[in-house]
């Protein structure tokens, strides 16, 4: 008897679970730590989040993958050889060294899609956060510094690409067309032309605040475009409010200049910031994510081969994967120039690394020309291998994306172009003054 | 412990580890371990205080797997609670109602700690660290339903009617700390560790499963069968819109023997059963919760300022997609089962045609989109085979024996993809290479790489192949594979990658044998299958001293006209290592299981009470043949993307069995 009371008492709960009145509330999806996007994007915070998100993909843009945009671009010119262990080890290193490569080349295809995930990213911020303080109106004209940076490095690589501004959904993605590159420049240029006025000059920033984007960046940026363009007058302007503004000077100690202990200094504009405190080592190193990665990998890669390179014992370049290796010409380059202070800290000889103690065990060694990079060199005290970090996986080193010895030799371009050879001359001596003397 | 990857993980490194090296130092240490040593390095020693070997030929994260084993402190510990309640009812005849409560509940603790160690500048561990997961899965079902089986004259039927809700729900809790008091089991715990270096990590998520059910059982005389169903399932997982999916089934069947006529005029025939089936399954794959949502996160995504202090940063994370929906797979099953001989033949020939359609993968968004796309409907893939199983068995006389076979064929192609993407790269290998690829027209996730057409025997070939060819750029060595330029664009690029190989047998079949007489049995079982490829993916091409295997040396080519099939000792190159000349045949034979056993006379027995004493002696997976040249032709990853692809797992272990079976 008990027990059949039992057996209806559960049937017409049943009952109650057949009538189905509750099944659209069961099927309800809690997404765990993620908020709807109608959520965000209202606050001062929000909008401060939502910029530090797109610089933190431009970090990522330069590990993901390895298909860092400044090694697309370095692999085809005569400066090095892609380098690692042999022509099977990054083959898309590799192709792009031997001009074999295509669009499906791993590192191309990378640079190209990690350039629009930036630019996505400062979409969201251009179109989301609303300009209704100072404050936001600085980070939406961060965001347009961002993106037009971005679509300069496309348009100057590919040409006609497509100019998204706005979020893309599934059926846009065969109705989006390549945009011609004169209309992609007029973009660039609108975005710099509405974010300078709202941008802060370098030295209005706090010192932790000049990672970001300020108004001589933004100015430079946008000479480079004119520049590219072939509007010689127009640009020089641009550089010559750069120039005007006080803000900048080159780095007196050349070895500083691609080194931690130069970063965000007087000749920086705009740099990817990594650091060496998080630590790493080789268990808990985000091999996958190069979202989560805070330091710079890329400098180990540059490294000198650890299986070839023994380190001259005064000397703190240590050993990396070997590529990106200059070729003889850019050394013999610099010997003809005389230009001592820069090749020390850009190329080394084997010669040099022997006379100083060191060894170099195989001259046959994949793309070696008898020479080793320094300029983001894998020196020992850019990284942190204590406390169980490994010191292979923490290098600090920013890449420097513009310097003021950019704006100085654009600056000298435009005006030389421009019919100002004068004035082309002047920048090309401070230029030369500070950086070819045999200092 | 890692396994399955190319990169550091134990049977790998077993493999690619030299073999001048031994596994432990006995005697002096050898200059390069002692410098190690000196420099301060925490180098690993056996229980009985033995260094163990440091190569000094193979560099890098390739290590000492013994080292590495004896360094792994790990264990998982898993309670289960499965456990159901019912009621039933049966308000009148033939009708039946049920309900049923069960919960399936896991509660598990990983527990681990990993010494200092040092075996190369690039593998090393120079902090102690103890870890600890706590992971949870608690899943309950109720089912509800209702049955009603009647007959009336020779109609049989039956129907039934319900529903089912799931509810599966996971959490876990990660902590971890570093540098133990002393590297001994019972300091590897986070009490007994500096608080300062602690981290800890956690989440807990829920995902529902409503489905509702009918299905109709009908047969007339045991001679014609239907069987009709329809489900209708809800996944919280995917977007509100899309969460139901319809699959209906349907299979007949025609049991010919039971005919009169039958019986009559084939009496050597006893069974004959023609049968079809129809049906829609539905598949959530394993899509994660919200992943078709465009939401805002700000898991992991932080950017130091200019002094060094992290800003947190957040995003709306991926690109939406509202029209992700459940994968469906479209089976057509036609066939027959018959017996004869007084049931001493059985067969049964199945023609099959199983399409999976909307398949889920993870998606592949045009670079311009600035977003992933975790999950899509990627495409459709299609199996097709024919399944036979014959089998003979004779019990007439008191040497009994059982003999029997089945075939399966497999051809597997993808018939659809989505069109803004020409193919799905599936998984890297090695460094800066993607070997397998979703294609229209190829099998799923095939092997694609470099085309070789033999070997380049000396100088006059190289120059005539590219005089006949136009060939520019591309300058091979004699003892290099001919590489074909398959796209004819008169230069060898990653363009030309091509199909290489397919990790899907074609041929699928099994045997069987039982004999027994009088007190001995004897059993064995063979399986194998034909015609799928393996890809030698544990060669590093970024590790030029790491060992090979040694058909590496033995089948070089030496000088012109040594060999046209094997290249000459590289240890770098895309078109060697990237290439068909790492695919093999993977076809293989196993016997699974050889065993002889011996049951005691009964008469001895009854006296001890015991009702069946057996020995036997069994010989496990011991034969094997292949031709493929690396250690196990089952070496293949378990990831669909990377099916084939022998990195360097465990091979199947060879085992030889002594047992005694007793039934009281």
């Amino acid at each position: 008897m008990k027990n059949s009371i039992l057996k209806i008492a559960a049937l017409s709960f049943s009952t109650f679970m057949l009538t189905g009145s509750c099944s659209k509330s069961f099927l309800d999806q809690e997404i765990p730590g993620r908020l709807p996007i109608d959520g965000f994007y209202k606050t001062d915070a929000d909008a401060m989040q939502a910029t530090v998100a797109m610089y933190d993909f431009l970090s990522e843009h330069y590990n993901f993958g390895w298909s860092s945009i400044t090694l697309v671009k370095t692999f085809p010119s005569d400066e090095s050889n892609a380098g690692g262990n042999g022509p099977g080890d990054q083959p898309g290193y590799q192709a792009l060294d031997d001009f074999t490569f295509d669009s499906q080349n791993e590192a191309v295809f990378g640079a190209w899609r990690m350039t629009y995930y930036t630019i996505a990213r400062a979409n969201l911020v251009i179109n989301n956060v609303k300009p209704e303080n100072a404050l936001r109106k600085r980070l939406i004209a961060e965001a347009k510094a961002m993106r037009a940076y971005n679509y300069l490095e496309l348009v100057s690589l590919w040409g006609d690409v497509p100019v998204v501004t706005k979020a893309i959904s599934l059926s846009d993605f065969q109705k989006t067309p390549r945009t011609p590159a004169v209309d992609v420049y007029a973009q660039i240029e609108k975005d710099l032309n509405e974010a300078i006025p709202d941008l802060p000059l370098k030295s209005e920033y706090s010192a932790a605040d000049r990672f970001r984007l300020s108004k001589g960046t933004a100015q430079a940026i946008l000479g480079k475009a004119l520049l590219y363009q072939k509007k010689w007058a127009p640009a020089a302007a641009q550089f010559d409010l750069v120039i005007k503004s006080g803000q900048y000077d080159l780095e007196p100690d050349f070895a500083k200049v691609f080194s931690l202990q130069g970063e965000f200094g007087i000749e920086s504009l705009f740099e990817v910031n990594y650091v060496s405190n998080v630590p790493y080592d080789w268990g808990n190193f985000p091999w996958d994510n190069g979202r989560a990665l805070e330091s710079n990998i890329h400098i180990q890669l540059m490294g000198p081969r650890a299986d070839y390179y023994k380190k001259a014992p005064a000397d703190s370049l240590i050993a990396g994967w070997g590529f990106n290796l200059p070729k003889k010409s850019l050394y013999d380059a610099y010997i003809a120039a005389g230009d001592v202070k820069r090749r020390q800290n850009t190329v080394m000889s084997v010669a040099e690394l022997k006379a100083a103690g060191g060894d170099w065990t195989d001259p046959t060694s994949w793309d070696f020309e008898g020479y080793l990079q320094r300029k983001y060199g894998s020196y020992q005290g850019q990284t942190n291998g204590s406390g169980g970090a490994v010191a292979e996986l923490n290098y600090g080193t920013n890449w420097r994306l513009l310097r003021y010895a950019d704006v100085l030799l654009m600056a000298a371009e435009a005006y030389y172009r421009a019919g100002d050879e004068d004035r082309a001359r002047t920048e090309l001596k401070k230029y030369a003054s500070v950086r070819t003397s045999a200092r | 412990m890692t396994e399955d990857s190319e990169f550091g993980a134990v049977i790998n490194n077993a493999i690619l580890m030299d073999p001048i090296t031994p596994v432990i130092y006995t005697g002096t240490l050898p200059a390069h371990a002692q410098s190690a040593l000196n420099a301060g390095n925490p180098l690993s020693r056996d229980e009985n205080g033995n260094y163990y070997g440091i190569s000094d030929f193979v560099k890098g994260e390739i290590s000492n797997p013994i080292a590495q084993m004896h360094n792994t402190h790990q264990e998982t510990r898993q309670s289960k609670v499965v456990g159901n309640v019912y009621g039933e009812l049966e308000p009148i005849k033939g009708l039946k109602l049920t309900t049923r409560f069960g919960i399936d509940a896991a509660f598990q603790r990983n527990h681990s700690w990993s010494p200092t160690f040092w075996y190369s500048s690039e593998r090393l561990n120079t902090v102690s660290s103890v870890t600890d997961n706590n992971e949870n899965w608690f899943n309950w079902q109720w089912e509800n339903f209702a049955n009603y089986s009647r007959k009336f004259g020779k109609h049989n039927l039956s129907l039934l009617a319900g529903m089912s809700a799931i509810k599966m729900g996971y959490n876990r809790l990660n902590g971890s700390s570093s540098g133990m008091f002393a590297e001994e089991d019972k300091f590897a715990y986070s009490d007994f560790t500096p608080d300062d270096v602690d981290r800890i990590a956690g989440q807990q998520n829920y995902k529902q499963l409503l489905s509702y059910y009918g299905r109709v059982i009908y047969d007339y005389d045991d001679k014609y069968l239907l069987n009709v169903t329809v489900r209708r399932d809800g996944g919280s997982v995917l977007p509100p819109s899309n969460q139901w999916g319809l699959f209906p089934s349907v299979s007949a069947g025609w049991v010919v023997s039971n005919e009169s006529f039958f019986k009559e005029s084939v009496p050597v025939i006893d069974y004959l059963k023609i049968r079809a089936s129809w049906g829609i399954n539905g598949s959530l794959s394993n899509i994660g919760i919200g992943q078709w949502a465009s939401v805002i996160t700000a898991q992991g995504l932080r950017y130091p300022d200019a002094s060094g202090a992290f800003l947190v940063g957040a995003e709306a994370a991926n690109i939406a997609n509202p029209a992700l929906k459940w994968e469906e797979s479209n089976h057509i099953d036609i066939g027959f089962d018959l017996m004869m001989f007084n049931n001493k033949v059985n067969l049964s020939v199945d023609y099959y045609n199983k399409t999976t359609k909307d398949l889920i993968s993870p998606g592949t968004a045009p670079g311009f989109a600035g977003f992933a796309l975790p999950f899509v409907n990627s495409g459709d893939v299609r199996n097709k085979g024919i399944e036979i199983d014959l089998g003979y068995r004779n019990d007439d006389n008191e040497f009994k024996w059982e003999i029997g076979g089945n075939l399966a064929t497999l051809n597997n192609e993808v018939t659809y993809l989505n069109p803004f993407v020409q193919r799905l790269p599936g998984t890297g290998l090695g460094t800066g290479y993607t070997a397998t690829f979703f294609e229209v027209g190829y099998p799923i996730w095939y092997f694609r790489g470099y085309k070789t057409s033999g070997i380049f025997q000396d100088q006059a070939e190289i120059d005539k192949y590219k005089a006949t060819t136009g060939i520019t750029g591309y300058n091979p060595k004699p003892g290099d594979p001919i590489v074909v330029d398959v796209n004819g664009d008169k230069s060898i690029s990653n363009a030309d990658h091509t199909f290489i190989g397919s990790p899907h047998p074609n041929l699928l079949y099994g045997g069987r044998v039982n004999l027994s007489y009088k007190g001995f049995d004897f059993l064995m079982f063979l399986q194998g299958q034909a015609g799928n490829d393996i890809f030698m993916g544990f060669n590093r091409v970024d590790r030029p001293t790491a060992n090979k295997p040694a058909f590496f040396y033995n089948n070089r080519w030496t000088g012109a006209g040594s060999t046209n099939t094997w290249f000459a000792a590289n240890t770098n190159s895309e078109f060697v290592y990237n290439s068909d000349k790492m695919i093999f045949n993977g076809s293989y034979a196993r016997i699974r299981q050889l065993q002889l056993g011996y049951s005691l006379p009964k008469p001895l027995l009854t006296r001890a009470n015991i009702t069946r004493a057996r020995l036997y002696v069994s010989l496990d997976d011991f034969f094997t043949f292949t031709d493929y040249p690396g250690m196990d032709p089952e070496a293949g990853s378990n990831n669909a993307n990377s099916l084939g692809i022998d990195r360097g797992v465990y091979p199947i272990p060879r085992k030889l069995m002594f047992g005694l079976n007793v039934s009281f």
